[in-house]
């Protein structure tokens, strides 16, 4: 019984194309807008803020200077630390799999979920795991996927896909939780109280502490890939990922070629900005560095490693206008801070990847035609720049998609055309003065002695919720002349 | 597998197309090693620079801002009973590390049961030693391996480690460095390095910090006076 919103995506069936339809869906969902309310006004941003604060005056702008330079030079040398990472997790006793398209990762990660004999599968929260679609597979396959991250749990009941990469069901009202948790928790007591979030919270470890007793594969993510020693990192706050990587006799680590840093130094310089970036923490509670599986004179851990690099398109990346997006450590301060994020939410980006980071990766992965709409939404304002820790031009890659898609034919009528009269006026600077000055007479007359314009047409959407001030009469080259008389 | 072979070889030729253009693989293998074999430590926060007395208290009030419990001991000889008082008495199921310093501790016959080994599901509460603490941030190093069973870190709902003062060190890149000294210089990693800063917490219910989410609920910390000694067994 699936209880989700009709219009949501799935990763093989995106909705980027509607984001207009689903934004506006979005601003009118109450229950959704108190939730985002909270990114800034005791979330996200002031924790950020506070934890850049705890550091001293400068020291945060180092470490992101430094860890720009770790991650272009890590991109710079790409195939030579990926080839030094496979053979330290080949030593360290791992296998390394190469996949080149999601269809790829799936089919390898089944493979080894079936030489295992594996029915019950735990996931520990994996981003990569969402592009590839992994849960719907294991499933279509006989296995029985089970998330085990809080936010990842409550999405994966609501068969709904992630509205945040780092809080994925921050859109959900706890009594939304609730609410599935007693359609899913049938043979518990239907009389308990689970109003709080921390009586959810016990609800959830109680339940899947069954899980991750009797699963036969763990799958987790990696936030990092570390050449040196051919150690994967992942960084969590639950715990949830480490029971998953040490209870099952197999572990996969399921990553993406750009992960990679050269040393144990540099990754320890991108954790020092990653969590402050992300949830305004110094550390997170769990950083766990993995190599290889369980030692022989180990007494736990698993007798398998394998670790699955995913390509989808990145290595095509590389070597384009937008290879600077490989940068990304998937923090989320861009979306954290962008307004268009803070006003719609996650969701209405229509794939798996929101916000700024997602309208730059998205329009890469699935291509300009679905998702040509998303580089469009964003006014260019700049904060997803002045907050990401590996300073990442993310405006500027958002207008290099929008020349892409504009010389594509993306854009609409309306757009072309009123392109093409700007250009043809804008370069003809009589023909422009003259209607500039005709323009600013004419507004000043209509506005009267009020001062402003309550409707302006072709921009009705920001006149319906805002006045436009009229301009004072006269335009800045009529002043300059006359200054200079 | 193949297959693999292949997709191996399509993905470094995409790589191999994008950077040529700016250099020979050889130079950018000679880059690669030379950066490694360096291992240039980053900015380094002035927080992370404490000695002596400072960064033991560094280490002591981070570990408290980040809802971590410490307990300063004399001596090994202390661990039994400060163990029994941290897990109260509602703790049957004790599980202690196979470390020679929690072996040849004087653990209480009864009432709680107590067991060595990694830890099963029944466990109220783990015991292990760390390898270092971080000023830093308060968090602890632990390597995994005979004598630490990475399950203890994880499974039961009282984490109880052992630390000496002197393996507190001021910064993550300390660890490391200590970390390659154990294995003579060269590289070679345990299966893991946990770094645990506080007890498990989450925060995905409307965005509220909740402590004890998985993992385990309480992080207590027993705090040695000097220097790690491996009694004999």
């Amino acid at each position: 019984m699936s209880h989700k919103k009709a219009n949501l995506f799935t990763y093989d069936h995106p909705t980027c194309h509607n984001f207009s339809a689903n934004a506006h869906e979005a601003l009118l969902d109450k229950n959704l807008q108190t939730q985002l309310s909270r990114i800034t006004r005791e979330g996200f941003q002031q924790k950020r803020f506070d934890a850049i604060h705890r550091l001293d005056e400068g020291e945060f702008d180092l470490l992101r200077d430094r860890a720009q330079e770790i991650k272009t030079d890590a991109l710079a040398n790409l195939d030579v630390y990926l080839e030094r990472f496979e053979q330290n997790v080949t030593a360290a006793g791992g296998k390394v799999h190469w996949a080149a398209s999601a269809n790829d990762a799936r089919e390898i990660i089944l493979k080894i979920c079936q030489d295992a004999n594996a029915k019950t599968v735990t996931k520990g929260k994996s981003m990569v795991s969402e592009e590839i679609g992994l849960n719907q597979y294991l499933e279509q396959n006989g296995m029985r996927p089970v998330e085990t991250d809080l936010g990842e749990y409550i999405l994966q009941l609501r068969d709904e896909p992630p509205s945040h990469i780092i809080a994925p069901a921050f859109h959900l009202a706890k009594s939304e939780v609730e609410d599935v948790f007693r359609r899913h928790h049938g043979d518990l007591d239907p009389a308990r109280d689970i109003s709080q979030p921390a009586q959810l919270l016990n609800e959830a470890r109680q339940v899947l502490r069954g899980d991750f007793i009797s699963a036969d594969v763990g799958i987790t993510g990696a936030n990092m890939l570390v050449a040196e020693t051919g150690t994967a990192l992942i960084v969590t706050n639950e715990g949830n990922g480490d029971l998953t990587q040490s209870l099952p006799p197999v572990h996969i680590a399921l990553s993406s070629i750009e992960k990679i840093v050269p040393t144990l130094e540099d990754a320890s310089t991108l954790l020092r900005v990653l969590a402050r970036s992300a949830t305004g923490q110094d550390v997170t509670v769990y950083t766990t560095f993995f190599t290889g599986p369980a030692r022989p004179a180990d007494l736990d851990g698993p007798k398998e490693f394998h670790l699955v690099l995913l390509d989808n398109g990145r290595s095509k990346t590389l070597g384009s206008e937008f290879s600077e997006a490989l940068r990304c450590i998937r923090c989320g301060a861009c979306m954290n801070h962008c307004p268009v994020f803070g006003s719609v939410g996650g969701h209405a980006y229509g794939w798996v990847y929101p916000g700024p980071i997602g309208s730059v990766l998205t329009p890469l992965m699935v291509g300009i035609d679905e998702a040509h709409t998303l580089p469009d939404a964003s006014t260019l304002c700049g904060r997803c720049q002045a907050v990401c820790p590996v300073r990442i031009p993310l405006p500027e890659l958002l207008r290099r998609h929008r020349v892409k898609s504009f010389t594509a034919g993306k854009a609409g009528w309306l757009t072309r055309v009123g392109l093409r009269l700007w250009s043809f006026v804008a370069s003809r600077p009589k023909l422009y003065h003259a209607i500039a000055s005709f323009k600013v007479r004419a507004w000043k007359i209509i506005s009267g002695k009020r001062g402003y314009i309550s409707y302006v047409p072709f921009i009705g959407g920001w006149t319906n919720t805002r006045d436009m001030p009229s301009p004072q009469g006269k335009t800045f080259m009529d002043l300059w002349k006359q200054k200079n008389k | 597998m193949s297959l693999n072979k292949n997709m191996r070889s399509t993905i470094f030729k995409n790589i191999s197309a994008a950077l040529d253009a700016q250099g020979s693989k050889a130079a950018r293998e000679q880059h690669a090693s030379a950066r490694i074999n360096a291992r240039v430590r980053g900015p380094i926060p002035n927080r992370g620079q404490k000695t002596g007395a400072a960064l033991v208290d560094e280490f002591i009030s981070e570990v408290i801002r980040v809802n971590g419990e410490i307990i300063n001991l004399k001596s090994v000889a202390e661990i039994p009973a400060a163990v029994m008082t941290a897990a109260g008495q509602n703790a049957p199921h004790i599980r202690i590390a196979p470390h020679p310093i929690l072996n040849a501790a004087n653990w209480p016959a009864g009432p709680a049961e107590i067991n060595s080994g990694p830890a099963d599901p029944d466990d109220d509460v783990g015991v292990s030693i760390a390898e270092m603490g971080v000023g830093e941030t308060g968090t602890l190093v632990l390597l995994s391996g005979p004598g630490s069973p990475v399950t203890i870190n994880f499974l039961p709902d009282v984490h109880i480690v052992v630390l000496f003062s002197e393996d507190i060190v001021p910064t993550y890149e300390d660890a490391w460095d200590r970390i390659r000294k154990d294995n003579s210089g060269v590289s070679v990693m345990p299966r893991t390095v946990n770094w645990i800063t506080g007890p498990s917490r989450t925060a995905d219910i409307e965005q509220s910090i909740l402590l004890g989410a998985h993992g385990p609920r309480r992080l207590v910390i027993l705090l040695i006076d000097g220097k790690k000694t491996h009694t004999p067994d």
